[in-house]
């Protein structure tokens, strides 16, 4: 039986290379992405976004253009291949950023890929979002273009589920993330005898109104150790005066705060292929 | 007049009586005309014109736990029976009209706050309960959800999650979906799942909050709760006009205040509140007077509501100023003097702004008839006329290409006013409310139809959303094509995957033929 990657580095000659690893596509637009998820699927051929013995690698890390930048909404609309020390610097000039914990060395893609590790999570902010639109392809090659427009009710959240699954839905080619105005952070440490105790005082801080930028709960021991950090402004004395009376409340003693840049960043492990998205995979290849 | 129940729905009834443990069937005449629609308008003008069962289920069934709606719906999967789930039947959209060979299934029994964690601020509760006793509940531990549509007291927690609901403290709490860590539904061959934001099966919350009874029956939820407010901080302006109102609210949510109500008004939705509403003194208190044939009032109003669009052009043509401007309504539901300073900045903002400072009393009133408006549709329509809302969101830079252009739609066929109920860093929502009326029921529909085809495409148009909290029901499938592009035929795939026989709510949501697509 031929080898289908052959016929498809045949098509995307211009932006395939084959190593010992196996066959990369990289693609140099988003068409040209989605034509070639659509091929794959044409082919039988799976698509992994490291590099792989079987199937095609798909690297986006051509896909690198700021497509739109939003100052008045402060959404930037980037292809998933840039940094986010690029996007960082584009939001800079008007005094914005993504106010995130993880590396600018990343690419948004890999950001995504972590679940947006080190972003503000709902938990601190629901009114706010991290990413508000997208443009993805589905495994069998359609083109799902999520225009932004907040708290859309118009069925599923697909750009949650997007986001949520890895690409077992859906392949996010760009995205439009969301910014905040770009402000000094207060770092607060609490070290608690337990982690239950350091998990209820979060989530009084968060319900008594505390919005971090960024918290962080490592287990310690016997105990915890809760990291928080707020944004300087006028709001910042009555947050840290919440705080420290949930913390201490709950027998929590101030110390050193982790450091703000130490988040980890890794792509989540694949969602499990339950039932589901088994079938979902086995219908989108049907047809 | 109600349509005899097919054949076999005596077998079906008895059948399914012995499926279900509790045995709640009943396919009598009442109940099948009592669950043969929901709130849309546009049937109110059906049932006006003489049409009181425009939709009614062969059966409808009570379950008690999410195992009997797991029967009910294998026995309804096993015979290839369609299924719609009910909450309290206040959707406006259209979303749960029956067949007469459909199983209707009615969750209020489902009814439950099976527990709060007080140290997590987590609750769960089962879908059935109507939002107030949820509400109450809570409260009774010191705790709310933060939820407050305007139909609190005749919508239910599915409801919500089915629809994804926003209520008057969405700027706080944010929405339904933003409340929802978990919860359990019943796929269409009566599998129970369970998804959780960070945790099992997380792709699946986001798919299934929002899908409107067309992939799944929710059964219960884990909810993120906070301490009931006690102590409420309140502010009010008035604002020149509409773009520095809402220059205000981009400011005041970009710049991280959360003010959990931020309500503007714009200028002659400000006069009438003014005039009818916000300054009216109180009403003896009584039951309220139920007319058989409208009053003069009434009557001028419907005469003038025939002529919408040369209505709503003297309004425009009426200065901002001579209105009154557009009133910003702003409630915290915070630690006191977190919300104090949050005040003080708004303040600040507002200045800049130049807008006059109206103290604490508008605030103080919108609280009092946060519910008070959604109750006066009845008379509308007895009169003759109708009236109906229209809510979408864009993000900021095009909020007013979609203000101009929604009111410039619908201003062709029906008298609109507008509100801002809901905002976010990026962007916000629009509330329009709209009355007409025509010479006739049939001309009614016309008039109805072509206001909302208009506004739902000059929406699109101008780069917003069809829905921000209403959904989409049957009303606006037909456009959803044009809003959504492929992704229709995702949301199709996901039908295809959790209800292989589309035996749930066909006709919701999305076009009947993106499911042959």
């Amino acid at each position: 039986m031929a080898d289908p990657t052959v016929e498809f580095a045949s098509s995307f000659a211009g932006s395939t290379s084959r190593s010992d690893a196996g066959l990369t596509f990289r693609p140099s637009s988003r068409d040209e992405a989605a034509r070639g998820v659509e091929a794959a699927h044409r082919l039988g051929i799976t698509m992994h976004a490291s590099p792989s013995e079987r199937g095609v690698h798909l690297d986006l890390s051509r896909l690198d253009r700021i497509l739109e930048v939003d100052e008045r909404s402060r959404l930037i609309h980037v292809e998933v291949g840039l940094s986010l020390g690029a996007v960082e610097s584009k939001l800079g000039t008007f005094g914005s950023s993504l106010m995130t914990a993880a590396s600018p060395s990343i690419s948004v893609s890999g950001y995504l890929a972590s679940g947006c590790s080190g972003a503000r999570v709902a938990d601190d902010d629901p009114v706010s979002q991290t990413v508000a639109g997208l443009d993805a392809v589905t495994l069998d090659g359609r083109r799902l273009k999520i225009r932004p427009a907040p708290r859309r009710a118009v069925g599923p959240d697909l750009v949650g589920a997007v986001l949520a699954s890895g690409w077992a839905l859906a392949i996010p080619l760009s995205v439009h993330l969301v910014a905040r105005p770009r402000r000094a952070l207060h770092a607060l440490g609490y070290q608690f005898s337990s982690k239950a105790d350091a998990e209820h005082a979060l989530a009084w801080m968060r319900g008594r109104g505390v919005r971090p930028a960024h918290a962080r709960l490592r287990a310690d021991g016997e105990g915890a150790l809760l990291s928080i950090w707020l944004e300087a402004g006028p709001l910042l004395s009555p947050m840290q005066a919440i705080v420290t009376e949930e913390a201490r409340s709950r027998g929590a003693s101030a110390t050193e705060p982790d450091p703000y840049e130490a988040e980890v960043v890794s792509p989540k492990a694949a969602p499990a292929l339950d039932g589901f998205v088994a079938s979902l995979r086995h219908g989108a290849r049907s047809g | 007049v109600l349509k005899s129940a097919p054949p076999g729905t005596d077998s079906l009834t008895r059948d399914l009586t012995r499926a279900m443990v509790s045995g709640r069937v009943s396919s009598d005449a009442a109940d099948r005309v009592a669950y043969a629609r929901d709130l849309w308008p546009r049937q109110q003008i059906r049932t006006r014109a003489g049409e009181a069962a425009i939709a009614p289920p062969a059966v409808v069934t009570w379950p008690e736990t999410a195992e009997e709606v797991a029967a009910v719906v294998r026995f309804a999967c096993e015979r290839s029976l369609p299924v719609v789930p009910f909450g309290a039947g206040s959707g406006v959209c259209g979303g749960i009209l029956s067949t007469d060979d459909a199983i209707l299934l009615d969750l209020k029994r489902l009814r439950r706050l099976v527990r709060v964690d007080r140290d997590r601020l987590r609750a769960r509760a089962q879908a059935g309960m109507i939002g107030q006793h949820l509400e109450d509940a809570l409260d009774e531990q010191g705790f709310t959800l933060g939820h407050f549509p305007s139909s609190i007291y005749c919508s239910t927690l599915g409801g919500w999650i089915a629809g994804r609901s926003a209520g008057q403290c969405s700027g706080r709490y944010g929405k339904i979906e933003d409340m929802v860590l978990g919860l359990d539904f019943v796929d269409g061959t009566g599998r129970i799942h369970r998804a959780e934001r960070d945790g099992e099966n997380a792709a699946l919350l986001p798919i299934v909050i929002g899908s409107e009874g067309i992939l799944g029956v929710v059964t219960e939820a884990d909810l993120r709760i906070a301490p009931a407010a006690r102590d409420r901080v309140f502010a009010g302006f008035v604002f020149p006009n509409v773009s520095s109102g809402l220059e205000a609210i981009r400011q005041i949510y970009q710049s991280g205040l959360r003010p959990a109500v931020a309500r503007l008004y714009d200028p002659f939705d400000s006069f009438m509140k003014r005039r009818g509403g916000i300054k009216r003194k109180e009403k003896k208190a009584g039951p309220p007077r139920h007319r058989a044939f409208p009053g003069l009032g009434m009557q001028a109003l419907v005469g003038a509501l025939k002529h919408a669009e040369q209505l709503n052009r003297v309004v425009s043509w009426t200065p901002d100023r001579v209105l009154g401007g557009a009133t910003l309504v702003l409630v915290w539901e915070s630690d006191r003097v977190l919300g104090e300073v949050e005040r003080e900045e708004a303040r600040h903002i507002a200045s800049r702004l130049d807008a006059d400072d109206l103290g604490e009393e508008p605030g103080r009133h919108w609280l009092a008839h946060r519910h008070s408006v959604s109750y006066r549709q009845s008379p509308i329509f007895r009169s003759g006329a109708f009236s109906d809302t229209m809510e979408v969101s864009a993000r900021w830079d095009r909020m007013e290409a979609l203000y101009d252009g929604v009111r410039r739609a619908l201003g062709r066929h029906v008298f609109v006013m507008a509100h801002f109920s809901h905002a976010y860093p990026d962007g916000a929502s629009i509330y329009f409310t709209f009355a007409g009326a025509a010479k006739d029921d049939t001309e009614a529909m016309r008039s109805y139809d072509r206001a909302w085809n208009d506004a739902l495409a000059a929406a699109i148009e101008a780069g917003g959303s069809l829905s921000h909290h209403h959904g989409v029901g049957r009303s606006k499938a037909p456009f959803m094509r044009t809003e959504q592009g492929a992704a229709i035929s995702v949301v199709a795939d996901l039908k295809r995957a959790l209800d292989p026989k589309q035996l749930f709510n066909r006709g919701t949501l999305i076009p009947e033929e993106a499911l042959h697509g």
